[in-house]
């Protein structure tokens, strides 16, 4: 596994159509270089915490922010978000969850757990290819975080 | 014994004649005589024949009238009785001489000087001389008053034993009579009772019973009298299960000194069958003992009604599971149903969202190598992958507003409406209707939310068949139907024909093509399902080309 070596956006979902629409997405807006794709959350959960397969991973700057699909096979969305935000090292990491509908029960969960924003994919191409862009621009460009 | 001895005499010759002096010597016998005399305490007396004069009184005779013989001798009975008294002596003296033989005058009354009126018992003896002629009459006399007054005495006293015995006796009569007047009619109550009636005494032997008993106890008379109360054979089994024979109220009862009422006990009768009695006591008390001597027990069988709360509680306990698993049931389809939509919204948008965006791409990237018609298909199936979005949105939203809990509250529909008026005014872009509010909309209780997107589909769906209006108009009011509310919305749109009202509400049911007016036939379908939650009606009416009115009631207290 290649980790690129700055990480701005750490993208974890497993549909390939739907990353393949973020990333070009994001490409249109020129912020596609340095982000780092995951395709479940035990994968997820190995990079942020540099284990399995990322355990020799070089400690880079934390990622700007971190897109998290809630459905995910394996360890869920909101499982990979409830360890990140409970670790100390982990806990300032901005979470951004990104799903395909709106579940009042999913939204209050998340939130609880410390999520950072939640946005419902729009079906509608342009609208979708919209929001990753504002979404991208938001949290890569615009967002000052802590450094640690 | 007083056969009067005729030829005695007493004279002081003869009596100096020694005829019957025996021992003694002929100079003693007047002296002895007069010894006798003197010291006798009957009063003697003797008169002379002729005059009735005193001719020797005896100082018995003297103590007895008060006056010394000295006085007596030589006076006779009238100067010292009343004449009465003198008249009755004198004449009984007079029949002696005449007749002579002694008189027994077995009571006189005599006066005396200080001792009043006296009574005596007098012997009157005539003293005849040689001849036979009368000479004396000698007197002796008893006092008997004192005996007479004891005897008067005993005999009163006698009487009024007697007269109290037979007033007691007729009171023991009277009484008995009442008593069993009283029984009789205790007796005939108790046979009359519909409840049992047992006596028991303080050693537990039943005493008393009444038919009701032996009905209800399955037992005769003499069979539950041969029962001491604590026999095991009553089979004693209390509502708890336990069956100690001394927990049964009359035990109870009588152990405590308390009465009570209404207590329920098992027993087992003699054929096997368990009955439940319902029983009060009532224990007996002695003056100034502080345990009972008895205790009246009466009861009445409540098994049938035992029967029936059991039958009740079994139908009760059965059901309470049926409405557990039914619940359970419930609980699960629910659950699946909830996982089923949240898979839906996830996995069926998923594909949709990668047709339209995919779609989109080689609408972006390759439009030139496009034809006109190759980008209208293009276009064709991203507005169907929208559109079915869409459908799975408002189908979502539709289920969801099923499984929603409500929560009620006071709502004030004129805010409510201006608020959603105002929200549909940002999206709509087309020529403003004329909006008509009856500004004294009452309250309403039901769910803001729920109730906001009840407004929100009927205000928007007005918008939308207005929209070709010249003037499009929409109307927001209520009217009062006896003690209902109902809330309306109308509008001058272009309605529909009221041969397909029935499939208005329908999920999915459409009566204008999408080209004509968007939509996905879900909007009412929700309207209705709000408006039943919330335990009302809704219903509408209109013509086509005329206009549609929508009405529903909002009551008070609705079942959710």
């Amino acid at each position: 596994m290649t980790v690129p070596p700055v990480v701005d956006l750490l993208l974890i979902e497993d549909n390939p159509n739907d990353l393949e629409l973020t990333l070009r997405a994001l490409k249109r807006q020129g912020l596609a270089d340095k982000v780092f794709s995951v395709k479940d959350g035990a994968e997820a959960l190995d990079y942020i915490f540099q284990t399995g397969a990322f355990a020799g991973r070089p400690l880079s700057a934390p990622p700007k922010v971190v897109f998290i699909d809630l459905k995910l096979p394996k360890v869920t969305g909101i499982e990979v978000l409830r360890k990140m935000k409970s670790d100390d090292r982990t806990r300032s990491w901005p979470a951004v969850i990104l799903t395909s509908s709106r579940q009042e029960r999913d939204l209050l969960e998340t939130y609880q757990l410390g999520a950072n924003s939640y946005v419902v994919k729009p079906v509608d191409y342009d609208q979708y290819a919209a929001a990753i862009g504002d979404l991208g621009r938001y949290w890569l460009l615009l967002n000052q975080r802590p450094l640690r | 014994m007083d056969s009067s001895p005729k030829k005695r005499t007493l004279s002081r010759k003869s009596s100096r004649s020694g005829e019957h002096s025996g021992d003694l010597q002929s100079g003693d016998t007047g002296l002895f005589l007069n010894s006798v005399l003197e010291n006798i305490p009957d009063m003697i007396f003797v008169k002379d024949a002729r005059h009735l004069r005193f001719v020797r009184f005896n100082k018995a005779g003297e103590e007895l009238l008060g006056i010394p013989a000295t006085e007596m001798i030589g006076k006779n009975d009238y100067d010292f009785f009343p004449k009465q008294e003198a008249d009755f002596f004198t004449r009984k003296d007079r029949a002696v001489l005449k007749d002579g033989r002694m008189v027994d005058i077995p009571e006189e009354p005599i006066h005396t000087k200080h001792k009043g009126v006296r009574y005596l018992h007098t012997k009157k003896i005539p003293i005849l001389d040689e001849r036979g002629n009368p000479q004396f009459l000698l007197g002796i006399s008893e006092d008997i008053t004192e005996k007479k007054k004891a005897a008067e005495t005993l005999r009163k006293s006698h009487e009024e034993l007697e007269s109290r015995v037979e007033q007691r006796t007729g009171e023991l009569q009277h009484i008995n009579q009442a008593l069993r007047d009283s029984e009789e009619r205790y007796r005939t109550v108790l046979a009359a009772l519909m409840e049992g009636v047992v006596l028991i005494n303080a050693k537990g032997r039943i005493l008393a019973a009444n038919p009701s008993a032996e009905r209800i106890l399955g037992l005769s008379k003499d069979q539950i009298m041969s029962r001491s109360y604590k026999d095991p054979l009553w089979g004693t089994v209390h509502e708890d299960g336990s069956t100690s024979v001394e927990e049964f109220f009359t035990a109870r009862s009588l152990r405590t000194g308390e009465s009570y009422v209404n207590a329920v006990t098992g027993l087992r009768r003699s054929d096997g069958r368990l009955i439940w009695l319902m029983g009060n006591t009532q224990p007996l008390f002695r003056p100034n003992e502080a345990a009972p001597y008895a205790v009246v027990a009466s009861f009445f069988d409540i098994t049938d009604r035992k029967e029936m709360e059991a039958q009740i509680q079994k139908l009760n306990a059965e059901l309470e599971q049926k409405v557990q698993h039914r619940t359970a049931e419930l609980i699960a389809a629910n659950k699946e149903l909830e996982s089923f939509s949240y898979s839906v919204s996830h996995d069926l948008r998923a594909p949709l969202r990668a047709i339209e965006g995919f779609a989109g791409i080689l609408m972006e990237d390759h439009f030139k190598k496009l034809d006109e018609e190759g980008r209208r298909l293009l276009s064709v199936i991203r507005q169907n992958a929208r559109h079915m979005s869409q459908l799975i949105d408002d189908l979502l939203n539709f289920a969801r507003i099923g499984r929603q809990n409500l929560t009620r509250q006071t709502i004030d529909v004129l805010e409510l409406v201006h608020s959603v008026i105002e929200e549909l005014s940002h999206y709509d872009s087309q020529e403003k209707p004329e909006i008509v509010i009856q500004s004294a909309l009452p309250a309403a209780p039901g769910d803001t939310v729920l109730l906001r997107q009840v407004f929100l589909n009927l205000l928007s769906n007005a918008f939308k068949f207005t929209r070709h209006q010249e003037k499009p108009r929409i109307e927001i009011g209520f009217q009062k139907q006896g003690p209902e509310t109902v809330y309306y919305i109308r509008d001058n749109g272009v309605g529909f024909d009221m041969q397909y009202a029935d499939k208005l509400f329908g999920v999915f049911q459409r009566l204008h093509s999408v080209k004509e007016f968007e939509g996905t036939g879900v909007g009412l379908a929700i309207v209705q399902r709000i408006i039943h939650r919330h335990g009302g009606r809704i219903w509408a009416e209109s013509k086509l080309d005329g206009g549609a009115s929508f009405y529903f009631t909002l009551p008070p207290t609705a079942n959710v």
